[in-house]
């Protein structure tokens, strides 16, 4: 028995930890991958195992990567470093915001990108100044765009329709007809990418992990709220059913799956509750724009990559004391959301 | 839970019940009682007894020159001279050292005969010259809080005792309510508070209802029940959740003064039986020992003894920390030599656990806990870039050292001793710059 000097406070920790945040995320990410793989299943074994397959190939070249990368740092634990820097998370989300007919080296250079250029050269784990995952989504897109196919390569002609609900309402400049019921949309049982379409689930999944802290709850509610508010005033002044359209609108194009599970990767995001409001409210700001009013309607995906960027600044604006000026703060969020309607209300191209 | 400032407190394990039902144990005094002469940060003495000198119980030894603080003898005996020791600081200090002669000869070292009839000035000289202190842990001399007070409304009783293990304050309100209700009305009266308020973590159910019981017979005193959340005892915390309001620098800005419960007990003991605060409760709890106890000691005893007479360390911690104080706020102390002081409410023996240091998320849960409204992430980053401008924007000086932001942190990161390096910082600039 001896009696140690220990130089720090306090000395009583918390139950959870860093390791016990990220399991909880792949617990709720491996759910969403069953349900969808189950989903393709029901198209048939080969839509099913393409499915499993994608985020299986995603995984070990995640785990390769980083496993040569701290090889090449010549790491001396090389299993331990890999585990303390968590390639699986980005692996599977990575995966997840895929459609069914990207091919496997897509997949493979995408996740290596994720991995490597979104995280690893940044100086890893915890480094990174956008969300690894989208980073190597948007890799894959530039460079493979034309192979991001919700169809099976080998079923060109098949009868499903390879166009997903975002891509068929850009055709019709967003006024027309999304082609799956408004219930359907929510529960997933369509062709998006793979992961992203099962909304109610990934809300559910959400309200476990805010429980759980491992997600802050503002950046989702915040994110889908401000979307709701926007789309349905633009509706509201255009002359559409506001309801049915914003309802619309954050069903489709990962909306839901990118405020659940991207924009609220902590590392990537403001740390005060302030920024994260306006963090959120600028993804949702970003992701209309960009919906409406560029050449890709991947709105969400550029949104919150865009916003990534902005987070050291929105950091260094919000760093006094988080009860000061609350009023005047919760009037500023008020006024950035309002100010967000009407811009995307003046901006849309209308039917 | 507030939108843009977060929850600020938590609900943890409070291992209370290791020793709340137990039965406080009366240690046999000590041969030796060693009086540290340091009170906070202030270490200048005057010392009215030499070697060699025989002293009652009671006896004023010394005096705190900077800020008025009288000392008395909690046996009686000889004085043996003065000694380099271990201190609840961490630091060496100079102890008094006395010979107990067990004879318990009590002198009455101030006299008030019917404390009843002081007056509001006159209460206060007499808290003065007692010797009260914030026996809750803090030591601050309590009559300074009522000195130039003004527009008292409200006098706040902390009996909330969030520090995880700790039982001492619980155990003499126990044991002392009439006590407890008796000194609010002295320290309302030293203050022209029309009200009382005792706050009592709702968890303790019993002492609630015995203290309403009691109250009911006066209706200037109320007693509220508090969540069991951490740091719930923090007074800004504790004005936060009763009269949902904040303040600058002091709570008497918006007209209260808060006391410590057992600070109350003794001061009506100190009024009525004329006794200075000789003896007191203390904790001395953790997994690191084989009985956590509260015991009954002379101020002066050291931990070694203490924990020697209920039965010693557990043998099957091979290293062990030990706190002067909870496992939140206490210190660790190289050694077990440290005395008890009136203000030491507790000592906390814990196995010692490594921890796996992992990379900041920047996941903000420091920040949604901080009671100080503060970003503990913000300001670390901002002390390793050694950036005086951030820190200080940051609010970094109004951390509190509670320790909650490395008690959440999932990485576990001791984001706490990043701030506590920050506030050092602003300090050495504040005092550089002259201001």
């Amino acid at each position: 028995m001896k009696i140690i000097f220990k130089r720090t406070t306090p000395n009583y920790r918390n139950i959870l930890s860093t390791q016990e945040i990220m399991l909880y995320l792949t617990i709720t990410l491996l759910i969403v991958s069953a349900v969808s793989a189950g989903y393709y299943f029901t198209l048939g074994a080969d839509y099913g195992i393409k499915a499993v397959l994608m985020i299986a190939v995603s995984l070990i070249s995640a785990y390769l990567c980083e496993a040569a990368y701290f090889y090449m740092l010549k790491e001396k634990d090389i299993l331990k470093a890999v585990n303390r820097s968590f390639p699986y998370v980005t692996a599977i989300l990575f995966a997840l915001i895929l459609p069914i007919g990207t091919p496997y080296y897509v997949v493979i250079s995408g996740s290596l990108f994720s991995i490597l250029i979104g995280k690893l050269i940044f100086g890893g784990f915890g480094q990174n100044i956008f969300n690894p995952a989208l980073i190597g989504r948007v890799f894959v897109m530039m460079s493979y765009g034309d192979k991001l196919t919700a169809v099976l390569p080998s079923k060109a002609v098949d009868s499903v329709s390879g166009a997903t609900p975002t891509t068929m309402l850009s055709g019709t400049g967003w006024s027309g007809n999304v082609g799956v019921s408004l219930t359907n949309l929510y529960i997933g049982f369509y062709k998006g990418s793979i992961g992203e379409t099962f909304a109610l689930l990934i809300i559910i999944l959400g309200i476990f992990l805010a429980i759980k802290k491992v997600l802050d709850w503002r950046l989702p509610v915040f994110y889908i709220g401000t979307s709701f508010i926007i789309t349905f005033i633009t509706a509201l002044v255009h002359g559409l059913s506001p309801f049915g359209f914003a309802l619309v609108q954050i069903g489709i194009g990962g909306l839901i799956f990118g405020g659940v599970f991207m924009l609220t990767d902590p590392v990537t995001s403001p740390s005060s509750p302030y920024g994260k409001i306006i963090f959120a409210i600028g993804a949702a700001f970003f992701t209309m724009l960009l919906r409406y009013r560029s050449n890709m309607p991947e709105g969400v995906l550029y949104s919150i990559l865009i916003m990534n960027m902005l987070t050291p600044m929105i950091d260094r604006y919000t760093i006094s004391p988080t009860n000061e000026n609350e009023n005047r703060k919760k009037i500023y969020v008020i006024g950035l959301i309002g100010i967000s309607a009407l811009l995307i209300t003046l901006f849309w191209r209308g039917a | 839970m507030s939108l843009l400032s977060g929850i600020g407190k938590i609900r943890l394990n409070g291992k209370k019940e290791l020793t709340k039902s137990k039965q406080v144990l009366s240690l046999p005094e000590p041969e030796i009682v060693y009086i540290p002469l340091i009170i906070g940060a202030s270490t200048d003495f005057d010392v009215h007894v030499s070697e060699g000198d025989y002293v009652h119980k009671g006896t004023k030894l010394a005096t705190r020159k900077d800020i008025y603080v009288p000392l008395y003898s909690p046996v009686s005996g000889t004085v043996k001279g003065i000694e380099k020791r271990m201190h609840t600081s961490g630091k060496i200090q100079n102890h008094l050292l006395i010979e107990n002669d067990f004879k318990d000869d009590e002198i009455t070292p101030f006299s008030y005969d019917n404390p009843d009839s002081l007056s509001a000035e006159e209460l206060v000289e007499a808290i003065k010259e007692i010797g009260i202190l914030g026996l809750g842990g803090s030591g601050f001399p309590t009559y300074v809080k009522y000195q130039n007070a003004k527009n008292i409304e409200a006098v706040l009783i902390n009996a909330v005792e969030c520090e995880p293990y700790l039982t001492s304050d619980y155990k003499v309100m126990e044991k002392h309510s009439e006590e407890l209700l008796d000194g609010t009305h002295f320290l309302m009266k030293a203050g022209h508070a029309g009200k009382g308020i005792i706050a009592v973590k709702v968890t303790n159910k019993d002492l609630i209802l015995k203290l309403k019981e009691k109250a009911a017979k006066f209706n200037d005193i109320e007693i509220v029940g508090v969540p069991d959340a951490y740091p719930m005892g923090w007074e800004r915390v504790l004005i936060r959740e009763i009269f949902k309001k904040e303040y600058e620098r002091f709570p008497s800005e918006i007209g209260i003064i808060v006391n410590n419960a057992t600070t109350a007990i003794y001061l009506s003991e100190a009024l009525r039986q004329k006794k200075a605060i000789t003896h007191r409760i203390v904790t001395v709890s953790g997994e690191g020992i084989k009985n956590p106890e509260n015991v009954y000691v002379p101020i002066g005893t050291s931990v070694d003894y203490i924990i020697d007479k209920i039965g010693g360390y557990n043998d099957k911690c091979e290293e062990i920390v030990v706190l002067a104080g909870g496992p939140m706020m206490g210190k660790s102390i190289a050694n077990d030599q440290f005395v008890i002081s009136s203000y030491s409410n507790s000592v906390t023996i814990l196995p010692k656990k490594d921890t796996d240091e992992m990379p900041c998320l920047r996941c903000g849960l420091c920040v949604e806990y901080c009671p100080a409204k503060i970003q503990p992430v913000q300001i670390m980053n901002g002390e390793k870039m050694k950036d005086l401008d951030s820190v200080t924007n940051a609010g970094a000086d109004k951390c509190i050292t509670c320790g909650l932001c490395s008690f959440i942190c999932p990485s576990k990161i001791e984001v706490t001793d990043w701030v506590g390096k920050a506030k050092t910082r602003i300090a050495n600039a504040r005092k550089a710059g002259g201001k």
